[in-house]
Order: structure tokens, then C-alpha cells, then sequence
């Protein structure tokens, strides 16, 4: 990831976090499934940054099972408890990785709330 | 009482004989049967416990055949014991005896330390491909040309990949736990990003280290250090201006004299200190 996709996150996370702006929310979402590793992480720094605000676009995206494990453990560290019904049923998913997530998304929120 | 067990170890061996012969000559159920009920009976316990897994599969009542096996795991004879636990672990794998047999090897193991090595990913990164054995990129680089113990069974360490200091406290106390149960404490690290915050974590926790190689690692001083009393050297190797570390808001650099520090001649990837191309094109090696 070079300087321009940084800033280009930098400026999506202020959009959404000053102004509301649900779209630029989604873009970082999008950014997600970024084949650059150092895009994808910002992305989900970001969100996480976020905090509760990231909620609403964390639930939509695990309702549309987009980037699914990462989204299930930016929803623990925003601590999202509203969201643990959908991961204890994700804990049965059939994708491994996405069941894994959301096992290590409840143990994560359990950590958070001892 | 000497005299005693010889006399009875010579009948017990001549009846033994006698009724192998017999089989020998009329195989049958019932000379089959036979031989194993004297060998039931006989004096030495190896031959009890032969006895008894052989018997197990036709016996209607097995529990003569367990309470032999199980008393044979107690054996002062190795090999008694190992064919008695052996058998046991066959027929009833969740014998309370093989649960304790189990427990007693764990604490007792004096095995010196190891010096396997392990990849620790980072932040989000417990699905990606790089730090995975056998295939993995940066996997393949360093058991080839770095270190051929690193560690790479199906048991590999993982963590959950969570960007939160709960998610570092899990990773860093599963760490631990893998080390003491793999019985690899003294073992180097090579963890990339957030990767060593979570090997400092278990380090703090008590766990031994060799080499702590921290690759692109953030800097969050005094929240993750490494505890120096319990690792011979800790090297850090990052790039110029980490995005990612901007973006985390750590540290690009630590400055406490007793870790190495190695600035690539290279800028903003995070991901360039996981890139063989990187170690072989800058000889990464040489500073280990």
C-alpha cells in the first residue's frame, strides 16, 4: 500500500466518522477484501477506531457475509455485544474460517466484559 | 518364598507347554481357549498382559482382560508396561490409568530446550497465506534458508488476529499455553506487526524466549515490552515511515538500547519485512 490509498482511507474514515456519511463507511468496509495486506488492515484499523459508530456497518456486513472472519472480530473489538447472536450462530458456519472468527469473536467480547 | 516362585514359575512354564503342544497339535476353540486361560495365569506378568490383549477380542466378560491390562500399565518392566498401555489405549482409550499415565509423562518431561523457531502473524492476518506452513511464502524462506526447525506440524500457533489489547491478552496467553504444551520453551519467534505485542504478552506471562525477531512491530511502550530477564535477544527489523503503525498510532521505532534495531532501506509497506525478496535482497539473515 502506498502513500495515496493511506490517505485516500484517511480521508473516507473522516467523511464517515465527521459527517455521518454512511457511503464512506461502506467504502472501508469494501477495502476489506483488498488484495493489499496493508489496505485491508488500515481499513479495519479504521473501523475499529470507529468504535460504536462502526456498529450499523459491521451488522450490515455480517448480515450480507461480506469479509466475514475479519468483520466478525472488528465486531468483538468494538465491542459490539448487540451482535452476539449472529456470532454464536456463525459459530456452526461451514466455512472454517468464518466459524473460527466467530468462536474467537464471543471469547474476545467475554475477555471485554470481565 | 525364593524357592517358592522358581517351583511355580517351572510349573507354570511346563503347563504352559503342555497346553501350547496341545493347540499345536488339535487346533480348536478349545485348545485355543485353553492356552489362554493358563496364560492368564502365569507367573509373569508379560505374559498375563499378552494374554489378556489377545483375549479381549473373544471374551464375553472382559473385565478379567481390563483389570490385567491396567494393573500391567503400573508395571515396573517397560516393556509390560508398553504393551499393557498399548492394548488399553485399543480397548478403552479413556481408562482412567492411561489418563493418569498421560499426566504423570507431561509434568516429569526433562527435555532439554529446544530451539525450534515459530511464525507468530499479526493483526488480522491469521487466514493469510504468507506465514502458513507448508506453502506459505515467508514459511518456505526462512525454514529453507534461516532456520529448518522452525516449527511447521498441522499444530502450528495461531491466534485470533483481533485489533484489540483483549484480543493481544488471548493471543499472548494462547501462546503460552501452546509453548508449555509443545514443551518448547526457549524457542526463537519471528513475529510480524502486532504479532509481537502478542509474543511480549506471553513472554510477561512467563514464557522462555531465544531470538524475539519483531518484524514491522508498533511500538506501544511501556503497554508491550519484552521481559528482558526471560529472552536472549530481542531484533527488531522494520521499514521507513510504516503506513500501518501510522494508521495503529504505535511507535515507529523502540529506543531502549537492549533491542537491535534494523531500519530497511525501504518505505511505508508493513508487509515488506514478511517478503523473502526483501530478506535475501538486504541479507535480513545476517542480523539474526
Amino acid at each position: 500500500m502506498g502513500p495515496v490509498t493511506f490517505v485516500q482511507l484517511y480521508v473516507l474514515k473522516l467523511l464517515w466518522t465527521a459527517t455521518g456519511c454512511r457511503s464512506a463507511g461502506r467504502r472501508l468496509v469494501k477495502a476489506l477484501g483488498s488484495t493489499d495486506e496493508g489496505e485491508r488492515t488500515v481499513a479495519g484499523m479504521l473501523l475499529v477506531q470507529g468504535g460504536k459508530r462502526a456498529e450499523p456497518l459491521v451488522a450490515d456486513a455480517i448480515r450480507r457475509r461480506e469479509h466475514l472472519p475479519m468483520v466478525l472480530l472488528i465486531a468483538a473489538d468494538i465491542g459490539a455485544s448487540s451482535l452476539q447472536p449472529d456470532m454464536r450462530r456463525l459459530r456452526t458456519d461451514s466455512d472454517p474460517d468464518v466459524a473460527r472468527a466467530a468462536h474467537d469473536a464471543l471469547e474476545i467480547l467475554a475477555a471485554q466484559q470481565r | 518364598m525364593e524357592r517358592g516362585n522358581s517351583v511355580s514359575k517351572f510349573t507354570a512354564t511346563a503347563v504352559l507347554r503342555r497346553t501350547a503342544s496341545a493347540f499345536y497339535r488339535d487346533t480348536s476353540h478349545e485348545t485355543a481357549g485353553a492356552l489362554v486361560e493358563v496364560a492368564l495365569r502365569h507367573p509373569q506378568e508379560l505374559v498375563r498382559v499378552a494374554a489378556a490383549a489377545s483375549y479381549f477380542p473373544v471374551a464375553a466378560d472382559p473385565s478379567r482382560a481390563l483389570a490385567i491390562l491396567a494393573r500391567g500399565v503400573g508395571s515396573r518392566d517397560p516393556l509390560t508396561r508398553e504393551v499393557a498401555a498399548t492394548a488399553l489405549a485399543r480397548i478403552e482409550p479413556r481408562h482412567s490409568v492411561l489418563a493418569r499415565l498421560l499426566e504423570r509423562r507431561r509434568r516429569r518431561s526433562t527435555r532439554p530446550r529446544s530451539r525450534t523457531s515459530l511464525l507468530v502473524h499479526g493483526t488480522w492476518a491469521r487466514t493469510a497465506a504468507w506465514w502458513q506452513p507448508p506453502n506459505g511464502d515467508f514459511w518456505q524462506y526462512v525454514h529453507t534458508d534461516v532456520d529448518p526447525d522452525l516449527y511447521g506440524a498441522q499444530d502450528r500457533f495461531d491466534w485470533s488476529g483481533g485489533y484489540s489489547v483483549a484480543a493481544r491478552a488471548l493471543g499472548g496467553a494462547r501462546l503460552r499455553t501452546w509453548v508449555q504444551q509443545h514443551n518448547l520453551a526457549g524457542l526463537d519467534l519471528f513475529a510480524h506487526s502486532h504479532g509481537g505485542s502478542v509474543s511480549m504478552v506471553a513472554n510477561h506471562a512467563g514464557m522462555q524466549v531465544g531470538r524475539m525477531i519483531l518484524l514491522s512491530c508498533p511500538v506501544h511502550w511501556p503497554q508491550y515490552t519484552p521481559a528482558f530477564n526471560l529472552v536472549n535477544r530481542v531484533i527488531s527489523i522494520r521499514v521507513h515511515l510504516d503506513l500501518v503503525i501510522l494508521a495503529d498510532g504505535g511507535g515507529q521505532r523502540f529506543y531502549d538500547p537492549r533491542i537491535e534495531e534494523h531500519v530497511l532501506p525501504l518505505w511505508f509497506d508493513h508487509s515488506l519485512s514478511h517478503d523473502p525478496a526483501t530478506w535475501r535482497q538486504y541479507n535480513v539473515r545476517a542480523w539474526l
